[in-house]
């Protein structure tokens, strides 16, 4: 084969079909912006708020290791709620067709997720947050954050999903969950190390409660009847029963006006 | 009523676009009576897909409606599924990729507990296995079948969940000949057994070869049913089949010309003259009238014979017919 006829292929799937992948839709081409816009926000803001200590006491702690740490295992552990949802649009009508509630193959790929995907890595976080970290944790807490959290991601996951059966466009969707997440959620630095507008967003995101909720439970052994707990605990609920609705509207959309147009 | 297991009532399905709304089922009226095996037979986008997924339940219709075992679609929605319809949908069906390298047999299993169905899954597997016709490859890993025998596993699938109706959407869709028959005669012996069949297909020799009842759809209307051999009936026209010698292409043009024949449908040159394919108006073309024709030009008759339309025949003149109304009513 000729050198030239090589590089003919290489130049057209390469940069001529990788510009047309990212440009052919408008969204996809915001979603590409966004992406590097937040990861050079995402890594200013770790930085930033690591040096100068900012804003990680408001999580009860005041290791930058521990807040790391804390803020990676719980992504990890709410990962498969958010990241792995069988009932795409693609398998819509093979997935239900099948004489089986959807709620159960939902269950089955979530479970799936944890023993082959994240529970490695749980248990790897798990065991070094545990032997770096002085943690004080009060066992009613944690039960109770366990359970409103598994309720907040069901909702996260059915609002995601509803909202790409409504638009029927994934990719904008997933980009625009990560940055929000990233951003705002308090993952990996504080929000308090974001400008004050920026924060009060954050507030309104219902992941922001999660983590700081996680945290106090963590490090500072929070009651269930601290104010960031009770917080935490409407945001859970108020996600859940937004996912439940957006989900099924999206359903309905789907089943009134189908995939063809 | 009672004996019925589809009900179809003055059923209309319009897709609501940004741009233009397409019209997909125009008041479509047809039953399908228990253990029957109907056809739905038209081109692309005549509404097949689209009536499998309303009659399954995951589609709501526009107006109209239809009755599933008594019971209407409209309120049963995806429980038809459920209850009473496995649909079986060619384009959106695949194998469960994390069993794919088990055996047949046990692949088939681990389907069946993953979808919760009750009872000995490795004797319904096995029972599937045997009326799919993959019984001598049940060690086997789907991963390494062929695409028929993919699609057999697939319906194998589909009948592990025992419900009354299969409503299958262009099942042998991409099959070569030999696959497309194992298959026709898998939902021969299925309707033998008792399932009410619903297929859709764009093949007139499937439709011949298994439906007791077949629907002639085109653009979401149905443009004529009955049995095959009442359809066969129901043209006025017939076909004519005359080879002559020597080889004389010019011959088809001078049979056009006799009164009853309305088009030539092939001219093909064999080993031993000119072969003419004519449609004709039943009992309007004489034999002697032909065989004098070839005569004055110096032809000799080989062979001449009269033969019903096809179903694919009578589907295109069906097409060419509703085109003529169209182009009159614009």
């Amino acid at each position: 084969m000729k050198v030239k006829t090589v590089l003919r292929a290489i130049w057209y799937y390469c940069f001529i079909g990788g510009w047309k992948a990212r440009t052919a839709y408008k969204a996809n081409f915001a979603a590409n912006i966004a992406s590097l816009l937040l990861s050079v926000a995402t890594y200013y803001f770790i930085g930033y708020s690591i040096i100068y200590q900012r804003g990680i006491v408001r999580y009860g702690t005041d290791s930058p290791l521990g807040f790391l740490l804390s803020g990676i295992l719980l992504t990890r552990i709410v990962n498969p709620f958010r990241l792995y949802f069988p009932l795409t649009v693609r398998d819509f009508y093979y997935l239900y067709s099948r004489p089986v509630s959807p709620a159960l193959i939902l269950l089955q790929e979530w479970i799936s997720a944890y023993i082959w995907f994240t529970g490695i890595e749980i248990t790897l976080y798990a065991v070094i947050l545990a032997s770096t970290q002085n943690l004080n944790v009060r066992p009613e807490s944690l039960f109770a954050f366990i359970a409103l959290c598994i309720l907040m991601n069901i909702g996260y996951n059915l609002f995601e999903s509803g909202l790409t059966y409504i638009t029927k466009k994934k990719t904008p969707i997933f980009f625009a969950r990560q940055a929000a997440h990233l951003l705002f959620s308090g993952e990996l630095f504080p929000v308090t190390a974001l400008p004050v507008p920026l924060q009060q967003i954050a507030l309104l995101y219902p992941y922001t409660w999660t983590y700081i909720a996680w945290r106090k439970i963590l490090f500072s052994a929070m009651t269930i009847t601290d104010p960031d707990f009770i917080a935490f605990t409407i945001a859970s609920l108020t996600m859940f029963l937004l996912g439940l609705t957006v989900f099924k509207t999206g359903y309905n959309e789907i089943y009134k006006k189908g995939l063809v147009l | 009523m009672q004996n019925k297991a589809i009900v179809v009532d003055h059923l209309w399905k319009i897709y609501t676009g940004r741009e233009k709304n397409i019209v997909a089922l125009r008041d479509i009226s047809f039953s399908v009576s228990k253990g029957e095996v109907v056809g739905i037979l038209g081109p692309n986008g005549a509404g097949k897909t689209t009536l499998c997924l309303i009659l399954s339940g995951l589609l709501e219709p526009t107006k109209g409606t239809a009755y599933i075992m008594g019971e209407d679609i409209r309120e049963l929605k995806r429980k038809a599924c459920e209850k009473y319809i496995a649909l079986y949908l060619a384009e959106h069906m695949r194998l469960w990729s994390a069993f794919i390298r088990l055996p047949a047999l046990k692949y088939l299993e681990a389907i069946g507990a993953i979808r919760c169905i009750e009872g000995d899954l490795k004797k319904k597997a096995e029972e599937a296995l045997k009326k799919v016709g993959l019984w001598e490859w049940r060690n086997e890993w789907p991963s390494r079948f062929s695409t028929g025998m993919k699609r057999k596993l697939m319906i194998a699938e589909t009948l592990m969940y025992e419900l009354p109706i299969l409503v299958l959407d262009e099942p042998t869709v991409h099959l070569d000949p030999i696959s497309c028959m194992e298959i026709w005669n898998i939902l021969k012996e299925l309707a033998h057994d008792g399932k009410t069949i619903l297929l859709t297909t764009q093949n007139m020799e499937e439709a011949e070869y298994l439906c007791d009842k077949i629907l002639f759809l085109n653009k979401g209307r149905i443009v004529a049913s009955g049995s095959p051999h009442e359809l066969k009936e129901l043209t006025r026209y017939e076909k004519i089949a005359v080879k002559v010698s020597p080889k004389s292409r010019e011959f088809a043009k001078l049979l056009e010309k006799i009164d009853g024949v309305t088009e030539i449908m092939q001219v093909k040159d064999v080993e031993e003259g000119t072969l003419v394919v004519a449609k004709s108006i039943k009992g309007c073309v004489e034999p002697s009238t032909i065989v004098e024709l070839a005569k004055s030009t110096g032809l000799k008759v080989l062979l001449l014979s009269y033969e019903q339309l096809s179903l694919s025949d009578i589907f295109r003149i069906l097409l060419k017919g509703e085109e003529n109304e169209s182009e009159d009513r614009a």
